[in-house]
Protein backbone atom coordinates (compact mmCIF):
# COMPACT_ATOMS: atom_id res chain seq x y z
CA UNK A 1 0.00 0.00 0.00
CA UNK A 2 1.23 3.77 -1.09
CA UNK A 3 0.83 5.88 1.81
CA UNK A 4 1.29 9.71 1.70
CA UNK A 5 2.09 11.69 4.82
CA UNK A 6 0.05 15.35 3.29
CA UNK A 7 1.75 18.09 5.71
CA UNK A 8 -0.24 21.53 5.19
CA UNK A 9 1.74 24.07 6.52
CA UNK A 10 1.74 27.86 7.11
CA UNK A 11 3.77 29.72 8.89
CA UNK A 12 5.80 27.18 10.44
CA UNK A 13 9.21 28.40 9.98
CA UNK A 14 9.88 27.17 13.59
CA UNK A 15 8.46 23.79 13.49
CA UNK A 16 8.16 22.31 9.82
CA UNK A 17 12.03 21.08 9.75
CA UNK A 18 11.56 19.02 12.82
CA UNK A 19 7.93 17.58 11.79
CA UNK A 20 9.71 16.48 8.68
CA UNK A 21 13.24 14.91 9.43
CA UNK A 22 10.69 12.51 12.09
CA UNK A 23 8.99 11.73 8.86
CA UNK A 24 11.65 10.80 6.55
CA UNK A 25 13.17 9.01 9.10
CA UNK A 26 10.17 6.79 9.48
CA UNK A 27 10.80 6.32 5.94
CA UNK A 28 7.25 7.79 4.24
CA UNK A 29 6.66 9.58 1.37
CA UNK A 30 5.46 13.02 2.20
CA UNK A 31 4.62 15.67 0.71
CA UNK A 32 4.48 19.77 2.07
CA UNK A 33 1.59 22.37 1.03
CA UNK A 34 2.82 25.39 1.58
CA UNK A 35 -0.51 27.88 1.97
CA UNK A 36 1.31 30.87 0.97
CA UNK A 37 2.95 31.15 3.98
CA UNK A 38 4.82 35.17 4.88
CA UNK A 39 7.71 33.57 7.09
CA UNK A 40 10.57 31.48 5.79
CA UNK A 41 8.74 27.99 5.81
CA UNK A 42 8.75 27.44 1.80
CA UNK A 43 12.82 28.42 1.82
CA UNK A 44 13.62 26.03 4.24
CA UNK A 45 11.52 23.58 2.90
CA UNK A 46 13.25 24.04 -0.48
CA UNK A 47 16.63 24.51 1.26
CA UNK A 48 16.14 21.10 2.32
CA UNK A 49 15.38 19.84 -0.96
CA UNK A 50 11.95 18.51 1.19
CA UNK A 51 9.19 17.51 -0.96
CA UNK A 52 6.83 20.67 -1.27
CA UNK A 53 3.69 22.27 -3.45
CA UNK A 54 3.76 25.94 -2.93
CA UNK A 55 0.46 27.35 -3.62
CA UNK A 56 0.42 30.78 -4.42
CA UNK A 57 -2.61 32.04 -2.48
CA UNK A 58 -3.68 31.84 0.88
CA UNK A 59 -6.56 29.17 0.64
CA UNK A 60 -6.99 28.21 4.11
CA UNK A 61 -6.82 24.37 5.96
CA UNK A 62 -9.58 23.00 3.50
CA UNK A 63 -7.95 24.10 0.27
CA UNK A 64 -4.41 23.21 1.30
CA UNK A 65 -5.32 19.70 2.22
CA UNK A 66 -7.10 19.17 -0.93
CA UNK A 67 -4.43 20.26 -2.83
CA UNK A 68 -2.63 17.18 -1.05
CA UNK A 69 -5.32 14.89 -2.14
CA UNK A 70 -5.13 15.93 -5.22
CA UNK A 71 -1.54 15.25 -5.73
CA UNK A 72 -2.09 11.58 -3.94
CA UNK A 73 -4.80 10.82 -6.13
CA UNK A 74 -2.94 11.49 -9.33
CA UNK A 75 0.27 9.65 -7.93
CA UNK A 76 -1.94 7.05 -7.11
CA UNK A 77 -1.23 6.50 -3.33
CA UNK A 78 -3.55 4.33 -1.22
CA UNK A 79 -4.01 6.17 1.56
CA UNK A 80 -2.95 9.62 2.84
CA UNK A 81 -2.50 10.28 6.14
CA UNK A 82 -2.90 14.07 7.61
CA UNK A 83 0.32 15.61 10.03
CA UNK A 84 -0.40 19.39 10.87
CA UNK A 85 3.30 21.31 10.31
CA UNK A 86 3.21 22.67 14.04
CA UNK A 87 4.43 19.55 15.57
CA UNK A 88 1.42 18.19 17.38
CA UNK A 89 0.98 15.23 15.57
CA UNK A 90 3.54 12.29 16.26
CA UNK A 91 4.91 10.64 12.97
CA UNK A 92 5.22 7.21 15.48
CA UNK A 93 1.53 7.04 15.84
CA UNK A 94 0.65 6.94 11.63
CA UNK A 95 1.32 3.11 11.51
CA UNK A 96 -1.74 3.42 14.13
CA UNK A 97 -3.66 5.18 11.85
CA UNK A 98 -3.00 3.24 8.63
CA UNK A 99 -3.47 -0.39 10.10
CA UNK A 100 -7.14 -0.28 9.82
CA UNK A 101 -7.17 1.00 6.59
CA UNK A 102 -5.46 -2.21 5.91
CA UNK A 103 -6.76 -4.34 7.64
CA UNK A 104 -10.38 -2.95 5.37
CA UNK A 105 -11.93 -2.34 8.81
CA UNK A 106 -12.93 1.66 7.40
CA UNK A 107 -12.40 4.29 4.87
CA UNK A 108 -10.77 6.71 7.57
CA UNK A 109 -9.18 6.29 10.55
CA UNK A 110 -8.93 9.61 13.33
CA UNK A 111 -6.62 9.67 15.89
CA UNK A 112 -7.55 11.01 18.62
CA UNK A 113 -6.87 12.87 21.94
CA UNK A 114 -9.96 11.71 23.85
CA UNK A 115 -10.37 7.83 24.18
CA UNK A 116 -7.03 7.34 26.78
CA UNK A 117 -7.04 11.54 27.43
CA UNK A 118 -3.21 11.23 26.83
CA UNK A 119 -0.91 14.06 25.88
CA UNK A 120 -2.09 17.33 25.41
CA UNK A 121 -6.24 17.91 25.56
CA UNK A 122 -6.65 21.32 24.74
CA UNK A 123 -8.26 24.10 26.69
CA UNK A 124 -11.06 23.65 28.47
CA UNK A 125 -13.11 25.78 26.79
CA UNK A 126 -12.52 23.91 23.26
CA UNK A 127 -12.91 20.40 24.85
CA UNK A 128 -16.84 21.20 25.73
CA UNK A 129 -16.96 22.80 22.45
CA UNK A 130 -15.91 19.35 21.22
CA UNK A 131 -18.24 17.30 22.77
CA UNK A 132 -20.66 19.77 21.53
CA UNK A 133 -19.97 18.81 17.82
CA UNK A 134 -19.62 14.85 19.04
CA UNK A 135 -23.06 15.21 20.23
CA UNK A 136 -24.76 16.78 17.28
CA UNK A 137 -22.26 13.86 15.18
CA UNK A 138 -24.17 11.01 17.12
CA UNK A 139 -27.25 12.85 17.06
CA UNK A 140 -27.28 13.25 13.41
CA UNK A 141 -26.16 9.84 12.24
CA UNK A 142 -25.75 7.75 14.98
CA UNK A 143 -21.74 7.66 14.94
CA UNK A 144 -19.85 8.17 17.57
CA UNK A 145 -16.73 10.38 17.26
CA UNK A 146 -14.95 11.96 20.44
CA UNK A 147 -11.97 13.57 18.76
CA UNK A 148 -14.38 15.96 16.17
CA UNK A 149 -11.83 18.32 14.91
CA UNK A 150 -8.93 16.25 14.82
CA UNK A 151 -6.60 16.68 12.14
CA UNK A 152 -4.40 13.88 12.46
CA UNK A 153 -6.55 11.38 9.97
CA UNK A 154 -5.86 9.01 7.12
CA UNK A 155 -8.29 8.49 4.54
CA UNK A 156 -8.48 5.29 1.90
CA UNK A 157 -8.46 5.49 -1.86
CA UNK A 158 -12.20 6.15 -2.22
CA UNK A 159 -12.13 8.95 0.33
CA UNK A 160 -8.84 10.53 -1.76
CA UNK A 161 -10.78 10.85 -4.52
CA UNK A 162 -13.52 12.02 -3.18
CA UNK A 163 -11.79 14.72 -1.31
CA UNK A 164 -9.72 15.70 -3.92
CA UNK A 165 -13.35 16.42 -5.93
CA UNK A 166 -15.03 17.77 -3.24
CA UNK A 167 -13.50 19.26 0.13
CA UNK A 168 -14.88 22.11 2.46
CA UNK A 169 -12.96 25.10 2.53
CA UNK A 170 -13.53 25.81 6.04
CA UNK A 171 -13.55 23.32 9.32
CA UNK A 172 -13.03 20.49 7.27
CA UNK A 173 -12.95 17.46 9.76
CA UNK A 174 -15.93 18.03 11.52
CA UNK A 175 -17.51 18.78 8.50
CA UNK A 176 -16.35 16.14 6.19
CA UNK A 177 -16.69 13.81 9.36
CA UNK A 178 -20.49 14.01 9.02
CA UNK A 179 -20.32 14.54 5.38
CA UNK A 180 -18.77 10.59 4.92
CA UNK A 181 -20.92 9.35 7.52
CA UNK A 182 -23.85 10.25 6.27
CA UNK A 183 -22.88 8.74 2.93
CA UNK A 184 -21.82 5.66 3.91
CA UNK A 185 -18.35 5.54 4.16
CA UNK A 186 -16.92 4.14 7.44
CA UNK A 187 -15.08 6.14 10.61
CA UNK A 188 -12.63 4.22 12.89
CA UNK A 189 -11.21 6.59 15.84
CA UNK A 190 -7.97 5.49 17.88
CA UNK A 191 -6.08 6.72 20.76
CA UNK A 192 -3.69 9.34 19.87
CA UNK A 193 -1.00 11.49 21.85
CA UNK A 194 -1.23 15.18 20.56
CA UNK A 195 1.62 17.69 21.51
CA UNK A 196 0.98 21.30 22.55
CA UNK A 197 2.10 23.49 19.62
CA UNK A 198 5.87 23.91 19.90
CA UNK A 199 6.32 26.98 18.21
CA UNK A 200 3.84 29.64 17.20
CA UNK A 201 0.12 30.19 17.88
CA UNK A 202 -2.53 27.98 17.05
CA UNK A 203 -4.25 29.62 13.85
CA UNK A 204 -7.96 29.37 16.30
CA UNK A 205 -7.78 31.23 19.13
CA UNK A 206 -10.10 33.43 21.69
CA UNK A 207 -12.90 34.70 20.99
CA UNK A 208 -12.29 33.06 17.26
CA UNK A 209 -13.30 29.80 18.90
CA UNK A 210 -16.81 31.21 19.54
CA UNK A 211 -16.84 31.99 15.87
CA UNK A 212 -15.29 28.78 15.25
CA UNK A 213 -18.38 26.92 16.77
CA UNK A 214 -21.02 28.51 15.67
CA UNK A 215 -20.16 28.53 12.21
CA UNK A 216 -19.06 24.21 12.56
CA UNK A 217 -22.70 23.82 14.03
CA UNK A 218 -24.31 25.93 11.63
CA UNK A 219 -22.70 23.75 9.05
CA UNK A 220 -23.62 20.67 10.34
CA UNK A 221 -26.94 21.14 11.03
CA UNK A 222 -27.49 22.35 7.12
CA UNK A 223 -25.64 19.51 6.05
CA UNK A 224 -27.88 17.35 7.92
CA UNK A 225 -30.85 19.32 7.14
CA UNK A 226 -30.09 19.75 2.61
CA UNK A 227 -28.81 15.74 2.86
CA UNK A 228 -26.24 17.22 1.46
CA UNK A 229 -23.38 14.87 -0.29
CA UNK B 1 -45.76 64.28 -10.67
CA UNK B 2 -44.90 67.58 -11.67
CA UNK B 3 -43.26 68.14 -15.39
CA UNK B 4 -40.06 68.92 -14.08
CA UNK B 5 -39.84 65.97 -11.54
CA UNK B 6 -40.21 63.69 -14.55
CA UNK B 7 -37.92 65.29 -16.65
CA UNK B 8 -35.51 65.34 -13.53
CA UNK B 9 -35.99 61.46 -13.37
CA UNK B 10 -35.70 60.83 -17.03
CA UNK B 11 -32.59 62.99 -17.42
CA UNK B 12 -30.77 61.24 -14.28
CA UNK B 13 -32.24 57.66 -16.22
CA UNK B 14 -30.76 58.35 -19.43
CA UNK B 15 -27.29 59.79 -17.85
CA UNK B 16 -26.77 56.17 -16.22
CA UNK B 17 -27.90 54.64 -19.49
CA UNK B 18 -25.15 55.77 -21.35
CA UNK B 19 -22.77 55.20 -18.59
CA UNK B 20 -23.87 51.65 -18.63
CA UNK B 21 -23.78 51.88 -22.43
CA UNK B 22 -20.10 53.30 -22.20
CA UNK B 23 -19.17 50.53 -19.96
CA UNK B 24 -20.31 47.83 -21.72
CA UNK B 25 -18.21 49.22 -24.76
CA UNK B 26 -14.97 49.72 -23.32
CA UNK B 27 -15.62 46.08 -21.95
CA UNK B 28 -15.38 46.87 -18.09
CA UNK B 29 -18.50 45.94 -17.63
CA UNK B 30 -20.22 42.05 -19.90
CA UNK B 31 -23.33 42.55 -21.97
CA UNK B 32 -24.64 39.85 -19.00
CA UNK B 33 -24.16 42.04 -15.86
CA UNK B 34 -25.31 45.17 -17.35
CA UNK B 35 -28.78 43.80 -18.56
CA UNK B 36 -30.43 43.87 -15.06
CA UNK B 37 -29.21 47.28 -14.80
CA UNK B 38 -30.57 47.84 -18.27
CA UNK B 39 -33.97 47.07 -17.66
CA UNK B 40 -34.60 48.66 -14.51
CA UNK B 41 -33.73 51.88 -16.01
CA UNK B 42 -36.29 50.70 -18.61
CA UNK B 43 -38.85 50.44 -15.88
CA UNK B 44 -37.96 53.67 -14.16
CA UNK B 45 -38.58 55.82 -17.72
CA UNK B 46 -41.60 53.57 -18.45
CA UNK B 47 -43.46 54.18 -15.27
CA UNK B 48 -42.47 57.96 -14.99
CA UNK B 49 -45.09 58.80 -17.39
CA UNK B 50 -47.66 56.16 -16.41
CA UNK B 51 -48.42 57.96 -12.63
CA UNK B 52 -51.77 56.53 -12.78
CA UNK B 53 -50.87 53.27 -13.57
CA UNK B 54 -48.45 53.59 -10.49
CA UNK B 55 -51.15 54.30 -8.76
CA UNK B 56 -53.43 51.32 -9.40
CA UNK B 57 -50.25 49.04 -8.68
CA UNK B 58 -49.60 50.57 -5.06
CA UNK B 59 -53.55 49.79 -4.29
CA UNK B 60 -53.61 46.72 -5.74
CA UNK B 61 -50.95 46.13 -3.03
CA UNK B 62 -52.27 48.07 -0.23
CA UNK B 63 -49.71 50.62 -0.08
CA UNK B 64 -50.68 53.71 0.17
CA UNK B 65 -48.21 55.90 -1.30
CA UNK B 66 -46.65 55.71 -4.84
CA UNK B 67 -43.68 56.89 -3.21
CA UNK B 68 -43.47 54.10 -0.26
CA UNK B 69 -44.44 51.77 -3.42
CA UNK B 70 -41.25 52.70 -5.08
CA UNK B 71 -38.94 52.70 -2.37
CA UNK B 72 -39.91 49.31 -1.66
CA UNK B 73 -39.50 47.86 -5.10
CA UNK B 74 -35.93 50.11 -4.99
CA UNK B 75 -34.71 47.84 -1.71
CA UNK B 76 -36.45 44.50 -3.14
CA UNK B 77 -33.93 45.64 -6.48
CA UNK B 78 -31.52 46.25 -4.31
CA UNK B 79 -31.51 42.93 -2.44
CA UNK B 80 -31.26 40.66 -5.35
CA UNK B 81 -28.80 42.23 -6.99
CA UNK B 82 -26.71 42.19 -3.74
CA UNK B 83 -27.37 38.43 -3.40
CA UNK B 84 -26.59 37.79 -7.01
CA UNK B 85 -23.18 39.66 -6.36
CA UNK B 86 -22.40 37.23 -3.15
CA UNK B 87 -23.08 34.16 -5.63
CA UNK B 88 -20.97 35.64 -8.16
CA UNK B 89 -18.07 35.78 -5.35
CA UNK B 90 -18.67 32.51 -3.93
CA UNK B 91 -18.72 30.92 -7.85
CA UNK B 92 -15.15 32.93 -7.94
CA UNK B 93 -13.94 31.79 -4.93
CA UNK B 94 -14.30 28.34 -5.97
CA UNK B 95 -12.53 28.98 -9.23
CA UNK B 96 -9.72 31.27 -8.16
CA UNK B 97 -8.97 27.90 -5.39
CA UNK B 98 -8.83 25.59 -8.32
CA UNK B 99 -6.59 27.92 -10.25
CA UNK B 100 -4.46 27.64 -7.23
CA UNK B 101 -3.76 24.02 -6.70
CA UNK B 102 -3.66 23.46 -10.12
CA UNK B 103 -1.25 25.89 -10.77
CA UNK B 104 0.51 24.26 -7.66
CA UNK B 105 0.38 20.56 -8.53
CA UNK B 106 1.64 21.85 -12.05
CA UNK B 107 4.47 23.54 -10.05
CA UNK B 108 5.23 20.41 -8.35
CA UNK B 109 5.30 18.32 -11.47
CA UNK B 110 7.40 20.28 -13.54
CA UNK B 111 10.14 20.45 -10.96
CA UNK B 112 9.92 16.71 -10.04
CA UNK B 113 10.50 16.72 -13.97
CA UNK B 114 12.97 18.92 -13.97
CA UNK B 115 15.17 17.48 -11.33
CA UNK B 116 14.83 13.79 -13.09
CA UNK B 117 15.38 14.72 -16.25
CA UNK B 118 18.63 16.20 -14.80
CA UNK B 119 19.06 13.17 -12.89
CA UNK B 120 19.23 11.06 -16.28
Amino acid sequence: MKVLIIVPCYNEEKNIERTIEGIIEKGYDYVIIDDGSKDASLEIARKNNYQVIHLSNNLGIGGAMQTGYRYAARNGYDVAVQIDGDGQHNVEEVEKLIQPIRDGLCNMVIGSRFIDNKGFQSSTMRRVGIRLLSWLMKLFSGQEILDMTSGFRAIDKSLIRRFSDRYPSEYPEPVTNLQVTKLGYKIKEVPAMMNERQQGRSSIFGIKNVYYMLNVIFQLILIQLSGEN
Amino acid sequence: MSIRLTLFILCISLIFLIYILRNVKTHTLSVRNSLLWIILLAVIILSVGSLPLLERIAHFFGIETVSNMLFFAGFLFLMFICFDCTKTISRQNEKILRLTQELALLEKKYEDDEKTGLEK
